[in-house]
């Protein structure tokens, strides 16, 4: 995150010793971050090889299949293509929809753990983690079996009377979005937490000695004061669930792809495409980083004021 | 002046944390009246339950037991938003992300007063504390004092009937102290609302206040002015607390009904304000200014240790039983280096100088 906090400007000349000092981290940023995401940008730009793999020709056509519709032999007239716009309005509106679920949920969570008395809020955190000591594709598999429809779910929910029949949950974006929220909820709570932590208590003292009611302290001082946390959280959910590709395949099914599916579908065996696979992954990371640029601009100002 | 008009009042008032085996007497059977436009101090040392009182009279804290009284009217089912009480924190808990302006204006908000009266009302807080050139500035952005005095124009703003202050000067440099408790004393005469101010710090409580409240262990102790409590302290914890003291364990002699005759010391008898009927022995105090170090051998001595303070030197003698007695003289021209530690010396206590305690 720490690309996110604007520094204050200050460029002092660095010493020696800190050159040397950040060298491992900016060499591992650099080789696998950077040179990663240049690749993609080059191989988005070349010529697609049929059993995989690129020719190196340069070639804007992956960026063109991705916004152009040129009909099925490429030869009418060029109109926008819609398919790839709706799979990433769905990925945008699921992101956003378990980022908001991830919140209502996460907040009371952390405050709650963050005002527990300090022995036992290690324990509280401890087990926020466990589900988090079997691999995301094991839970998300063993999701898939919960929710199918002579799973237990169901016949829980047909046992106590609330259905008479199966409800359908495998295969819709309620599957997809319930994938999400429970992959991403702890990097809600641990940023909120860690704010809340920190929150200094007599602040609502203050204002309840000022006249606020409950509700405005939380309202006008709780929130604000705690507001980064809050923020870092729903980046660290939103931007993860953006290219999410486990959830949607496994709970999803064909019709709720996502951004992540399209891209790992054009990576994956021996009809991809891995220029277009490129391609659509730079879109995805043009909008992450036009979104969080947004953000830091405005939380700059903030601060400036 | 303060009128006689009360305030508020505590009655009777108990607090007890926790229960079973783990229940603490935080205050116990506390009673006390606040005058109108009063500068009253709440001191005694961390642990007497001072802090505890403040939070009840804010409303943080519930009473066990008695009732806090506002002009009247019983506080103690009131929560804080509802009392027109304000409070300077200890630590001030400023907002930190509203601006000075922002801060002194919220309580006015809450009230829901106009924007003019707002505004009019913050620029004569901020003109009142000489924080005008700060409105626009983060608390992070300001000094200790300054944050302290921000803290004083937020709860003074909605003109509260009680200005409660928990300890404000604690956090600030010495210097800076003595100011403010200048500049604390004629905000509340300015602004003509009742200040109550805790502090464990008795120089504070005796330069500040028009009447002081001393708590020990969850009791009140003595309620009176500075002099009162100074000059005529009424037991043993509140003359050893309040300044510096010799206390005797004294036989007594003779009861002549306005005072009592008492031995403090094989061949040292002298008259003692106060009366403790029936008593055969009692505790007396005596400040170690208004004892004379001199070599007439009325009581004659020993120099035992001196310390210079530069204003005056403090003379640690023993008299001839072997009791300790403190001495302090002004080191006006002449008496510096009179006496050397093994000196031979005398003293001779003031008239109305030794004052009769209650245990």
């Amino acid at each position: 995150m720490a690309g996110l906090v604007p520094s204050s400007g200050k460029s002092a000349a660095f010493a020696p010793a800190r050159i040397w000092l950040m060298l491992p981290s900016w060499a591992s940023i650099g080789f696998f971050l950077l040179l990663p995401v240049l690749l993609m940008l080059v191989y988005s730009f070349l010529t697609k090889e049929f059993r995989g793999g690129v020719v190196w020709e340069f070639s804007l056509s992956s960026y063109d299949r991705f916004f152009l519709d040129r009909g099925l032999f490429g030869d009418e007239p060029p109109q926008i293509e819609w398919t790839y716009i709706a799979i990433f309005w769905r990925s945008a509106w699921q992101a956003g929809l378990a980022t908001i679920l991830c919140l209502i949920v996460g907040f009371p969570t952390a405050w709650f753990i963050a005002t527990r008395p300090s022995h036992t809020r290690s324990l509280w955190l401890f087990l926020i983690t466990i589900p988090y000591w079997v691999n995301l594709l094991i839970r998300t598999v063993s999701m898939k079996f919960l929710i199918r429809d002579n799973g237990p779910l169901n016949e829980w929910l047909m046992a106590i009377g609330l259905i008479d029949a199966p409800i359908t949950m495998i295969n819709t974006n309620f599957a997809v979005q319930l994938g999400l929220f429970y992959s991403y909820l702890p990097f809600m709570v641990l940023p909120i937490y860690a704010a809340v932590e920190r929150y200094n208590f007599a602040l609502n003292e203050a204002a309840a000695d000022l006249y606020a009611p409950k509700w405005r302290v939380l309202w006008l001082i709780v929130l604000p004061v705690v507001r980064p946390g809050v923020i870092a959280g729903c980046i660290l959910v939103f931007v993860p669930s953006l290219g999410a590709f486990l959830a949607p395949d496994l709970l999803g099914g064909a019709k709720n792809w996502m951004i992540g599916s399209l891209i790992e579908d054009q990576f994956k065996g021996a009809a991809g495409n891995w220029p277009f696979g490129a391609a659509v992954a730079m879109v995805l990371l043009s909008i992450v980083l036009v979104v969080l640029f947004i953000y830091a601009r405005s939380h700059a100002r903030a601060s400036e004021q | 002046m303060a009128n006689l008009a009360t305030a508020l009042e505590i009655v009777a008032v108990d607090k007890v944390f926790g229960t079973g085996a783990n229940a603490a007497i935080a205050l116990n059977k506390v009673s006390f009246s606040v005058h109108d436009n009063e500068f009253f101090t709440l001191l005694g040392p961390s642990g007497c339950g001072k802090t505890t009182l403040l939070r009840i009279m804010a409303g943080f804290e519930t009473v066990t037991d008695g009732d806090v009284m506002l002009y009247g009217k019983r506080l103690s089912d009131l929560p804080p938003d509802k009392r027109p009480i304000n409070t300077v924190f200890q630590n001030y808990a400023l907002f930190p992300h509203l601006s000075v302006a922002e801060n002194v204006s919220f309580g006015l908000q809450m009230l829901g007063r106009g924007k003019a009266e707002t505004a009019k009302r913050v620029a004569d807080m901020l003109r009142l504390v000489h924080l005008e050139a700060m409105a626009d500035r983060k608390p992070s952005q300001l000094s200790g004092g300054q944050q302290q005095r921000v803290a004083l124009a937020r709860a003074l703003a909605p003109a509260p009937k009680v200005l409660l202050l928990d300890e404000p000067l604690s956090a600030l440099d010495l210097k800076l102290r003595q100011h403010m408790r200048i500049e604390l004393k004629q905000i509340q005469q300015e602004t003509g609302i009742t200040f109550i101010f805790v502090t464990h710090d008795q120089e504070e409580a005796l330069s500040m206040s028009d009447r002081i409240a001393v708590m020990s262990a969850g009791q009140l102790q003595q309620v009176g002015s500075a002099e009162e409590i100074y000059e005529a302290p009424k037991n043993r914890f509140v003359a050893d607390f309040i300044g510096e003291t010799n206390l005797f364990d004294a036989d007594v002699i003779s009861n002549n009904g306005s005072g009592l005759r008492v031995r403090i010391a094989p061949g040292m008898e002298l008259e003692a304000d106060g009366n403790r009927p029936d008593k055969r022995e009692t505790c007396v105090s005596i400040r170690p200014e208004r004892i004379v170090i001199g070599t007439d051998e009325t009581v004659p001595c020993v120099v035992d240790k001196l310390v210079y303070l530069g204003t005056d030197t403090h003379y640690h003698v023993r008299l001839g039983c072997g009791t300790l007695v403190v001495v302090r003289a002004q080191n006006d021209q002449g008496t510096k280096g009179r006496f050397a530690p093994g000196d031979a010396a005398s003293i001779s206590v003031a008239p109305g100088a030794a004052k009769v305690l209650v245990d």
